[in-house]
């Protein structure tokens, strides 16, 4: 792998971190939900084309965020949420090439995301009681994943610039 | 604010409403209807009930894994807990069957039932 592709993918991991890190001081009104900045970045790399990438960056951020969160338990959520969406995204994607911007793209991946950490809870729980959260999330994934959508929008634009 | 828009394509809103329409389903679906007052509340740990308290009961429940459940005529609540995230606690009162708090670290159900719905003991696999 170039040194530069790898620079930019630490970069990247980093930025995906701090985003989860300061997400985490806005206060949450309603239980169990996050607006889920971090993944501006996995969208940025999708959207470039790059989807091993953004798996990599995607992996790398949860494997590390676990490691300096105080909850270590909440891997198994957050990997089961964030590679669900991953994946929905990257098939919609590239199944309907054109068809979705960003702001599409990342509300599928918001819902898919609260969707596997649902149906994680429900399998550890041994129990169908987290299912009750679900409207409420797929809800909220809508104004989060537009939010996340047009941020990515607005800074695909700046990262360009950059190149 | 325009330029934003001019990003966005038709099949986001088809996306939007897709997801909006599973919103709508699960509600439809997994959202405790309008139930009579609630008859029971009980702790689950792992699927597996702990505690099943006759309402209406004014009673203190510390489960041994850090959470700690209040119950008051007929309404219970997670009083305070050790995890991280106090989801739990946020949920606030529950005061209807078929309502619950849950935490996912503590991996702990806490739930009202009455006449109309029912949680089968041990939870649901």
């Amino acid at each position: 792998m170039k040194t530069r592709t790898l620079t930019r993918l630490a970069l990247m991991t980093a930025a995906a971190l701090v985003l989860s890190y300061l997400e985490s001081f806005i206060p949450l009104p309603l239980p169990g939900w996050k607006i889920g900045l971090a993944n501006v970045v996995t969208l940025l790399l999708l959207t470039a084309d790059t989807p091993p990438q953004a798996l990599a960056v995607l992996v790398a951020r949860l494997l590390l965020g676990t490691l300096f969160s105080a909850n270590p338990g909440a891997l198994l959520y957050a990997a089961a949420g964030g590679l669900l969406a991953f994946g929905v995204m990257f098939v919609l994607k590239k199944c309907l090439p054109g068809r979705l911007s960003p702001v599409g793209l990342s509300i599928a991946g918001a819902a898919a995301h609260h969707a596997g950490q649902v149906g994680v809870a429900c399998l550890i729980l041994g129990s169908t009681a987290p299912l009750a959260f679900l409207p409420f999330l797929l809800g909220v994934s809508l104004p989060t994943g537009a939010l996340t959508g047009a941020l990515c929008i607005a800074l695909g634009r700046a990262v360009k610039r950059e190149e | 604010m325009k330029r934003f828009f001019k990003q966005c394509k038709p099949g986001d809103l088809v996306a939007a409403g897709a997801v909006l329409l599973l919103a709508l389903a699960a509600a439809l679906l997994f959202l405790p209807r309008a139930a009579g007052a609630p008859d029971c509340a009980t702790v689950q740990i792992d699927g597996v009930t702990v505690r099943q308290i006759a309402l209406p009961a004014e009673e203190t429940v510390s489960v041994d894994n850090g959470v700690t459940v209040r119950v008051s005529g007929y309404t219970a609540w997670v009083e305070e807990s050790d995890c991280p995230d106090k989801t739990c606690v946020r949920t606030g009162v529950l005061s209807r069957a078929g309502e619950r708090a849950v935490c996912l670290p503590n991996r702990t159900v806490l739930s009202l039932t009455g006449a109309d719905e029912a949680i089968v003991a041990g939870g649901v696999r």
